[in-house]
């Protein structure tokens, strides 16, 4: 098993895309658990980027600038079948031909779109695992031990309990970070509710256990489902194991 | 091809809007601000012009189909376009399926490589420490980059340990780094 050091090692062949396929994958599972490589690996990506940038060369031939500007322009219509007023028995033949070729012409693009819906969609998931990633490692960030927060207010109020909720709805994704929290009594913690519009019970949605800052975050993965829809969100005191149903009144709410 | 934009401009992230819009002349205004460096690094990876044209011309076509890809939070747009140049332009040369998820590609830099003036400031102090370093660690670091080459091909390739090739690769390219941390 390799060492963090190896690791360390690795990531700027890794940036690089120097590493085998099999070191790679090792590594990005390393990246996936170690906060401190993983930073140093963007950095070392955009170190990686300044070497593409440094690259000097001839301007594109212009045509390449009108080539593009066409296909964008000529981006798929579907087109319309003209159907002819001649004699349609006499034509039959013809006309069956045509209209093979047309359907044949439009199942191909429909294919072609198909297969580049699904690359799109395949880029989608792995951007949102990657936002995943960095909103995940930007919580872990601002729950260091180290970490300064700071609320300002108006003058001679105190600062006030706040938790902001980001909803990801392609993928029922919560990033939740809380601040000002006052402890919670032992053996107790707060608790996030979902409450569907639909009326139907608040849906218990994780545990936010502050730091000794008052600091809690948490990134909570397919929470719900996208059918359901969000009326509002709400934090209650419960046991700190948590509870299937909300024990308590809000401590606070929003929508 | 006009120089880039001055800063006088819109912003990237304000062509980037207009595309989401559904605005050719965003497209035509980027193409003119990054083709070159586009074209530069796909000619770079690939050595052959019409090849490095239908990659160009696919990294744009991405760019107007999906907008969205790029996120101005996450970096500046002229080092997204060429990272993502460079994979796909491998992809190529190798001639394979897309390897890279390009929405992945990570770049966090304070430098603001969105200003002409500052990105050519920067570029500058790159190749500047580019040229500076040894023959080996740049030959290492490039054949890396631009070759698309393993560090197990590498080294099969000079002739050198693994652990060698390795030091040099990352030497090479922390000592990009020091160029512009120096600069600032």
């Amino acid at each position: 098993m390799a060492s963090h050091e190896q690791f360390v090692e690795d990531l700027a062949l890794h940036a690089l895309g120097a590493l085998t396929p099999e070191e790679a994958a090792t590594v990005s599972v390393h990246l996936e658990q170690c906060t401190d490589c993983r930073q140093e690996f963007m950095r070392l990506s955009a170190d990686a980027a300044l070497l593409a940038l440094s690259v000097e060369g001839p301007a594109p031939p212009e045509h390449v600038l009108k080539d593009l500007l066409r296909k964008t322009s000529a981006e798929p219509r579907l087109t319309s079948i003209v159907q002819s007023r001649v004699r349609w028995w006499s034509l039959a033949p013809i006309f069956s031909t045509a209209l093979l070729a047309v359907c044949a012409i439009l199942l191909w693009q429909e294919n072609t779109d198909l297969q580049r819906e699904n690359s799109e969609q395949i880029a989608e998931m792995a951007h949102t695992r990657m936002m995943l990633q960095q909103a995940t490692h930007v919580l872990s960030e601002l729950s260091s031990p180290d970490a300064i927060h700071a609320t300002l207010v108006s003058a001679n109020q105190k600062p006030q309990p706040q938790c902001r909720i980001i909803y990801l709805r392609r993928t029922g994704t919560l990033v939740i970070a809380a601040n000002n929290l006052p402890m919670p009594p032992a053996k107790m913690a707060y608790e996030l509710w979902i409450i569907p519009l639909d009326g139907s019970a608040p849906m218990p949605a994780g545990m936010l256990r502050p730091n000794s800052n008052g600091y809690a975050s948490m990134v909570m993965k397919r929470m719900i489902g996208d059918k359901t829809i969000i009326k509002a969100f709400a934090v209650t005191m419960e046991p700190e194991t948590g509870s299937d149903k909300p024990t308590s009144t809000p401590i606070m709410s929003g929508d | 091809m006009p120089a880039s934009a001055d800063i006088s401009g819109p912003s990237d992230a304000q062509l980037v809007h207009r595309l989401k819009q559904g605005d050719d002349d965003a497209l035509a205004a980027l193409f003119q601000r990054y083709g070159r460096i586009v074209y530069a690094v796909a000619l770079r990876v690939l050595g052959e012009s019409s090849a490095a044209e239908d990659v160009s011309q696919e990294i744009f076509m991405q760019l107007w189909r999906k907008p969205q890809l790029f996120d101005s939070q996450r970096g500046s747009l002229s080092a997204w376009l060429a990272v993502v140049t460079r994979h796909r332009s491998i992809d190529q040369l190798r001639k394979r399926r897309p390897q890279c998820d390009i929405e992945d590609v990570q770049l966090f830099t304070d430098i603001k490589l969105d200003e002409h003036v500052f990105r050519s400031v920067a570029m500058e102090k790159v190749r500047a420490v580019l040229g500076s370093l040894p023959h080996d660690q740049r030959s290492a670091l490039e054949m890396a980059f631009f070759d698309g080459l393993t560090h197990v091909e590498i080294a099969e390739k000079t002739s050198q340990p693994l652990g060698t090739i390795k030091t040099r690769i990352r030497t090479a390219l922390l000592a990009l780094r020091g160029a512009l941390v120096n600069a600032e």
